[in-house]
C-alpha cells in the first residue's frame, strides 16, 4: 500500500513548522520522526512535544495510533483527510472503509463507491479492495455494511444503520447513471 | 546612490537596453552629453549631434502564458475597472479580445487549424513589454509618456496627452491604446508595482517578472510576431 | 440621452422589411431589468397574441443586462427572447448563450438588438459601435456556422463576435440554434432568424461599461465573490479527497486535483491543489472533460474554455486528432448537454467503431457535437436522444417513413453504436430530407404529425414534462416538488439551475438543511437525496426564489449554471454563501440601490409578464389544467417485483397527484396568482407595476375571476 502518507524531518526545521509544511504537502507527520536526534547545531528544541505545547499553536492536532503518534495541522489539512491517512498509516484498512461508509450513508448521505478506495489518498489495488470486503464479511461487528451495485455495474458500499436497501439501491443508481444523464 | 546613477546602472544593467542604447546611439555612450531629465527619461546628445531620450530600465513587465489562458478576459475588464472607472476590451491595457478568435495573426483559410478559439484554442495575449526604447514614447509629441518613477513603467501622462493616438501607430503591437470615449492614450502602468491583470487571472496565466525575465520571455523567441515564449515556462 | 451606469443605454432595433435602423431608450424599460425582462415586455407590447414565431410580425431580442459587460464574475451570457417554435402554443420563452457576444454588444453601445420584420432576401447585420449596416448574406447562406464566422470576420476584423445560425436555422427548423464563439448556442430561436433570413449578427465594439461605483468597490467586491465562488453548477466540494477539505463527493464538478492535467496542453497543464483560497486556480477546479466525457478525454483536453468574465471554464476545449478520419478539424469545444445532446440519439450508447478502441466513446461525442455545432441543430435539452429511442424502438419510425427512405437510414450502426450514424443523421435533419427531419419539429408537433397519444407523453422514459413539448430539466428527479414544480412554468425545459446550485452543492444534508432554513425559513425546505416528503409552504417559498432568481440572472445577465451563491467552499463561513451578492454588484455597477428584496421584486416583475405572456397566446385563464399539466408518469407509482413502490418512501422519486396540485396552489399563491386556475390577478399585476398588462388581459377575458 502507500505509505507516502507521512515523512521524514528536515533536521533544521521546528517541529511545529515541519508540521505545518507537511499538512500542507498533504501528510502527517509522525511523532518518531520528530523525535529522530537532530544534528548538535540544529535549532530544533530537543523536545519536540514540549516545543508543541509551548508554542500554544491551536492548528496542531495529534492522533495516537498502536504504536505511533501523528500530528496535523489544521490550518493546511482538515480533520476528515487526516482520519483517512491516519487509517492508511495504521494500516487499518477495513476500519478506514467500514467508517467512510458509514460516515457518508450518515452525513451526505449516500453509498460509497468502490473505485473511492482505489484513487488518492487511498491508491488501493482491486486485490486489497477484494481482500477487505471479505473481511469485513467475516467479521462480527460489520453487518451494516451492504454492497449495491447500479446499473452499469459500478459497485457500492453502504450501512444499513442510515440508509434502506431501497434508498441505498437508488441512490447508487442515481449517483452512478442518473446525474449524468440529467446534466 | 544618486538617481541618475541608478539610472545608468538599470540602463546598462540590461542586454536589450545597452544592445538598443548602443545602436541608437552610434559610437556609444562615451560621448553622449546628458539635456534634460523627463520623469526618468532622459535627453541625451550623441556624438553625431542627434537628440535621443534614454529611458530608465523599468522594474519588468507583464507576460501571459499562452498554454495556461483560458480566455476569460477578467484581465481586461479588472485593468480598466482599476484604471479607467469602466470595463472594456479595447482600451485594457493587455490584450486579449483581439487575438482570441484567431489568434494574432488573424483570419485564415486555415482558420480551423490555427490560433485562436475557432482554431486550435491557444489564446496569445499581447502585453505592455515595457520596452527599453518605447517606440510609444518616443513618438509623442507632446512628452506625455514616461517612465514612472517607481516601476518604471512606461506611463501615459492624462494631462499631457493630446490624443493624436501617435503612440499606438508607432508601436509595433499598437498595445497604447487611444480611447475613442477620452481621447487619452491608454497603456499599461503595472499598476503602481501591483498590477491588477494578474490579479484577476483565474489561472494564473498572466504574471509579472522582472525586467530581466520578461525581456527573455518576450524578445527571446518571437520578437515580431507578439507570441510571448512562455508557454510552460512560468513556475 | 442621460449617462448611465450598467446599462449603455441604448437598444438597437433593426427592421429587416425595409432595412430601418433605429435606437430606442433602454430606460424606459429599466424596471424590466434587462435581457429577458426587456424581451418580455417588447413582445407583449409588440407581438400579438397568435403571431406564428416565423411571421414577419414576431420579433427576436438579443439582450444583455446591466452587469454584463461590467466584469462581474459569470456575466458573460446572451439572453435571447422570442416566441418558441417547438412550444405547441408558440409561447414566449429565452434561449441563452455564453461565450462574449453579448459583452462585445454592451462595448459596442447596445443593451439589446430587436430584430424586427423580414429580410427581402439573406443578411447579415453588421454591428461596429454605432455603425449599422444590413449586409448581403448571399456568399454565406447554406454555410455551416464554422466557416460563417470565419468570412464574417475576415470582412469585420478578427475581433469580431458573432451570432449565427446554419442550415437547420435556414430552414426554419423548429429545433435549431443561434450559435456564437465557437461552442456556445442558445436553443430554439434558431429557425426564427432563418424566417426573417438574417444569417448572422456581428459585432465589434470599442467603448465600455461604466461603473458607477468607486472602483475599488467593485474590486473588493470581485475579490469577495471569487472567495465564495465554487465550481460549476456551484458546487463547492471536490470530487476527490483533498488535505484542504473537509468533504469530497464523486459526483461533483469540482475535478480538480493534483495528477490531473490539460493533457494536450504543450506541456500539459496539472490542474492542481485548487484550494478555494487561491485565486490563481479558480480557473483549474472545474476540469469538465473529464466530468462530461470520461477519464479518457484528459488526454485529449487541450483546455478548458468558457465564457467572458467567468473564472469557471466550464467548455472542454478538446483536440481529438481522430476526427480528420471523417473530414472534420480536429479541434472540439463543448460542454454537458453540448455533448450529451447530440450523441443521446446512439441510445443502445458508443461502442467500439471504425477501430477508434477505447476512445470510441470520446471520438463519437466529438463527432456529434461538430455535426450540430456546424448545422446548427438544437437537441431540445437531450429530448432528440430520447425521441430517437422511443420513435425506432417502438417500431414508429417504420410505419411514418416512407419504405424507400427508412431502408436507406443506417440502424445497424444505430444499434450496434457506431457513431458515424450521427453523420447521416444530422444532415438529413438539418437539410429536412425526407421525413425523418420531422423529429426536429419538436415533440409536440412530430406527436400530432404522427399520431402518437397518451402512450408517447405518458411513457417514463421520454421524460416530457407537460404537452407543451419539453422535457425534464432539473425537476423531480433531483429537487422533488421544488424541481417538479419549477418546470411548469416556462414554455421550454425550465432551464433553471437556482435551486440547482445549492441542491447540488455536495455539502452534507445537515448543513444544507441548516442553509434552507437561513434562506427560506424551515430546513423543511429541503428534502434529502430520494427521501421525498409532502409538500410544504417552505418548499414553495424554495421554488418562488428559484424561478424569480432564474429571471432575474437572464436579465442582468448572469449565469444561472453559477449563480445564486447559497453556499460556498469555505469552511471557515460554515459553507454559507451570500444571496445578496447580485443585488450588491447590482448597486455598485449601476449607481441604483438596490436591496436583494428589491431586486427580486423586479424580477417577479419579469416572471409574472412571462406568465401574463403565456396566458395571453393559450387564450385561457385555466393555467392549471393546460399549461401546468403535467404527464402521468411524474406521479405513477414506480413498481418493484410487481408490487407498487409508495410516494414518499425513500428511494422513489415518483410524485403524487394529489401533493403536487396542492403545491402548484401553493406556488401560484407566492406570486399572489389565482389559486385555482394559476393566472395571475389584477391584483398580483398591479403590485409588480403592471397595471397595463392587467387591463389587457382584462379586456380579453383572461384575467380569473
Amino acid at each position: 500500500m502507500d505509505t507516502s502518507g507521512t515523512t521524514t524531518v528536515d533536521p533544521g526545521a521546528s517541529a511545529v513548522e515541519t508540521i505545518r509544511r507537511d499538512s500542507a504537502a498533504g501528510r502527517l507527520t509522525l511523532l518518531s520522526s520528530l523525535l529522530e536526534a537532530a544534528p548538535a547545531d540544529s535549532p530544533r528544541a530537543p523536545d519536540p512535544l514540549r516545543e508543541i505545547e509551548e508554542s500554544g499553536a491551536e492548528d496542531l492536532k495529534r492522533m495516537d495510533g498502536r504504536v505511533e503518534a501523528y500530528f496535523f495541522s489544521e490550518l493546511a489539512m482538515t480533520r476528515s483527510y487526516a482520519a483517512y491517512l491516519f487509517r492508511l498509516a495504521e494500516k487499518d484498512l477495513v476500519g478506514l472503509v467500514v467508517e467512510t461508509v458509514r460516515e457518508d450513508s450518515r452525513v451526505y448521505p449516500r453509498p460509497t463507491p468502490l473505485d473511492f478506495f482505489r484513487a488518492s489518498p487511498f491508491g488501493l489495488s482491486p486485490e486489497q479492495v477484494e481482500d477487505i470486503l471479505s473481511r469485513i464479511r467475516e467479521r462480527g461487528d460489520c453487518g451494516d455494511i451492504r454492497e449495491s451495485r447500479a446499473s452499469n455495474g459500478a459497485r457500492y458500499l453502504y450501512s444499513t444503520r442510515y440508509l434502506t436497501v431501497a434508498h441505498a439501491d437508488a441512490l447508487t443508481e442515481w449517483n452512478e447513471v442518473g446525474q449524468a444523464e440529467n446534466p | 546612490m544618486s538617481e541618475s546613477k541608478e539610472n545608468e546602472e538599470g540602463l546598462l544593467g540590461s542586454t536589450s537596453s545597452r544592445r538598443d542604447f548602443l545602436r541608437i546611439a552610434g559610437t556609444g555612450i562615451a560621448g553622449a552629453f546628458v539635456t534634460l531629465t523627463l520623469g526618468c527619461a532622459t535627453m541625451v546628445r550623441t556624438q553625431d549631434g542627434k537628440n535621443l531620450k534614454v529611458w530608465a530600465t523599468p522594474s519588468g513587465a507583464m507576460v501571459q502564458d499562452p498554454n495556461l489562458c483560458v480566455g476569460c478576459r477578467r484581465c481586461e475588464a479588472a485593468c480598466t475597472v482599476r484604471n479607467d472607472g469602466k470595463a472594456s476590451a479595447y482600451v485594457a491595457r493587455v490584450k486579449i479580445s483581439r487575438n482570441l478568435n484567431y489568434g494574432v495573426e488573424g483570419v485564415s483559410s486555415a482558420y480551423a487549424l490555427a490560433d485562436g478559439q475557432h482554431g486550435n484554442f491557444r489564446i496569445v495575449a499581447q502585453t505592455c513589454r515595457q520596452c527599453a526604447q518605447p517606440k510609444c514614447g518616443d513618438a509623442c509629441p507632446a512628452g506625455a509618456i514616461k517612465a514612472d518613477k517607481k516601476t518604471g513603467a512606461r506611463i501615459v501622462d492624462a494631462r499631457r496627452c493630446v490624443g493624436c493616438g501617435a503612440c499606438q501607430d508607432a508601436c509595433p503591437w499598437h498595445i497604447a491604446t487611444l480611447d475613442p470615449e477620452t481621447r487619452v492614450s491608454t497603456k499599461c502602468s503595472l499598476c503602481d508595482g501591483d498590477p491588477t491583470c494578474a490579479k484577476a487571472c483565474p489561472t494564473g496565466s498572466i504574471k509579472f517578472y522582472t525586467w530581466e525575465e520578461a525581456e527573455k520571455l518576450l524578445w527571446g523567441a518571437d520578437a515580431t510576431s507578439g507570441a510571448s515564449a512562455v508557454s510552460g515556462a512560468t513556475a | 440621452m442621460a449617462q448611465t451606469f450598467g446599462w449603455t443605454g441604448k437598444i438597437l432595433r433593426v427592421d429587416l422589411t425595409n432595412g430601418k435602423v433605429s435606437i430606442d431608450d433602454t430606460m424606459k424599460y429599466k424596471d424590466f431589468i434587462g435581457g429577458e425582462g426587456i424581451g418580455y415586455k417588447i413582445l407583449w407590447d409588440e407581438v400579438p397574441a397568435g403571431t406564428h414565431p416565423y411571421d414577419p410580425e414576431n420579433k427576436l431580442i438579443f439582450g444583455a443586462g446591466p452587469l454584463c459587460g461590467s466584469g462581474v464574475p459569470c456575466s458573460g451570457r446572451t439572453t435571447i427572447v422570442s416566441l418558441l417554435p417547438t412550444s405547441s402554443h408558440h409561447g414566449a420563452g429565452s434561449s441563452h448563450m455564453g461565450g462574449y457576444f453579448s459583452v462585445e454588444m454592451k462595448y459596442a453601445g447596445w443593451d439589446a438588438i430587436v430584430l424586427e420584420g423580414k429580410a427581402p432576401k439573406p443578411v447579415w447585420i453588421r454591428i461596429e459601435d454605432d455603425k449599422v449596416k444590413i449586409e448581403d448574406a448571399r456568399w454565406l447562406w447554406g454555410k455551416g456556422i464554422f466557416d460563417t464566422m470565419a468570412m464574417i470576420d475576415s470582412q469585420m476584423g478578427k475581433e469580431a463576435q458573432v451570432a449565427a445560425i446554419g442550415p437547420a436555422g435556414e430552414n426554419q427548423l423548429n429545433m435549431a440554434v443561434i450559435r456564437t464563439g465557437t461552442s456556445h448556442s442558445a436553443g430554439g430561436h434558431g429557425g426564427i432568424l432563418g424566417a426573417k433570413n438574417v444569417k448572422a449578427v456581428a459585432v465589434k465594439g470599442t467603448g465600455s461599461v461604466k461603473v458607477a461605483a468607486d472602483r475599488s468597490k467593485l474590486m473588493e467586491l470581485d475579490k469577495y465573490m471569487m472567495s465564495i465562488i465554487g465550481a460549476n453548477n456551484q458546487m463547492v466540494v471536490p470530487s476527490s479527497p483533498q488535505p484542504w477539505a473537509e468533504f469530497s463527493d464523486k459526483g461533483s464538478r469540482w475535478t480538480g486535483r493534483p495528477g490531473l492535467y490539460w493533457g494536450a496542453a504543450n506541456p500539459p497543464v496539472e490542474t492542481g491543489t485548487c484550494d478555494p483560497h487561491d485565486m490563481q486556480s479558480v480557473g483549474f477546479r472545474t476540469m469538465k472533460a473529464v466530468f462530461d466525457l470520461g477519464a479518457g478525454a484528459e488526454k485529449y483536453t487541450v483546455r478548458m474554455g468558457g465564457c467572458a468574465h467567468c473564472p469557471i471554464r466550464c467548455h472542454s476545449q478538446l483536440k481529438v486528432p481522430q476526427l480528420e478520419k471523417y473530414g472534420m478539424d480536429p479541434f472540439v469545444s463543448n460542454t454537458c448537454v453540448g455533448w450529451s445532446g447530440p450523441r443521446g440519439v446512439m441510445y443502445n450508447g458508443i461502442k467500439e467503431f471504425d477501430g477508434n478502441g477505447e476512445d470510441s466513446s470520446i471520438v463519437g461525442n466529438a463527432i456529434g457535437t461538430t455535426m450540430v455545432d456546424d448545422l446548427g441543430v438544437w437537441c431540445n435539452y437531450g429530448q432528440i436522444g430520447r425521441d430517437v429511442k422511443y420513435l425506432y424502438t417502438k417500431g414508429i419510425f417504420k410505419k411514418v417513413l416512407p419504405a424507400e427512405e427508412y431502408a436507406s437510414i443506417p440502424w445497424d450502426k444505430l444499434e450496434k453504436g457506431d457513431a458515424t450514424f450521427l453523420i447521416d443523421f444530422y444532415d438529413r435533419v438539418a437539410h429536412k430530407k425526407g421525413e425523418i427531419w420531422h423529429i426536429a419539429d419538436g415533440s409536440a408537433w412530430f406527436a400530432q404529425r404522427w399520431g402518437l397519444g397518451d402512450e408517447y407523453w405518458d411513457y417514463k422514459d421520454n421524460k416530457l414534462w407537460t404537452r407543451g413539448g419539453y422535457p425534464v430539466h432539473h425537476s423531480n428527479e433531483a429537487g422533488a416538488q421544488v424541481g417538479a414544480l419549477i418546470s411548469c412554468l416556462t414554455n421550454r425545459d425550465s432551464q433553471n439551475h437556482s435551486h440547482m446550485n445549492f441542491i447540488g452543492s455536495k455539502l452534507p444534508i445537515a448543513i444544507q438543511k441548516e442553509i434552507a432554513g437561513e434562506i427560506f425559513g424551515s430546513p423543511d425546505a429541503l428534502d434529502a437525496p430520494m427521501d421525498y416528503t409532502k409538500m410544504n409552504e417552505y418548499k414553495a417559498r424554495f421554488i418562488k426564489y428559484a424561478v424569480v432568481r432564474g429571471r432575474l440572472h437572464d436579465s442582468l445577465t448572469l449565469c444561472n449554471w453559477m449563480w445564486p451563491m447559497a453556499v460556498s467552499p469555505l469552511k471557515e463561513r460554515k459553507y454559507r454563501g451570500d444571496t445578496s451578492l447580485e443585488s450588491q454588484f447590482f448597486s455598485a455597477v449601476t449607481g441604483v440601490a438596490k436591496t436583494e428584496a428589491e431586486l427580486d421584486k423586479d424580477a417577479e416583475r419579469v416572471v409574472t409578464l412571462l406568465r401574463a405572456l403565456t396566458v395571453r397566446s393559450m387564450g385561457t385563464v385555466d393555467m392549471r389544467n393546460t399549461h401546468d399539466a403535467m404527464n402521468k408518469w411524474i406521479y405513477t407509482p414506480d413498481k418493484k417485483d410487481g408490487k407498487e413502490i409508495a410516494q414518499f418512501t425513500k428511494g422513489t422519486i415518483q410524485m403524487e397527484k394529489s401533493d403536487l396540485d396542492l403545491g402548484l396552489g401553493m406556488v401560484y399563491k407566492q406570486f399572489g396568482w389565482d389559486e385555482k386556475t394559476g393566472a395571475p390577478t389584477k391584483a398580483a399585476l398591479e403590485a409588480v407595476g403592471l397595471k397595463d398588462v392587467a387591463e389587457e388581459l382584462g379586456a380579453k377575458g383572461l384575467l380569473p375571476a
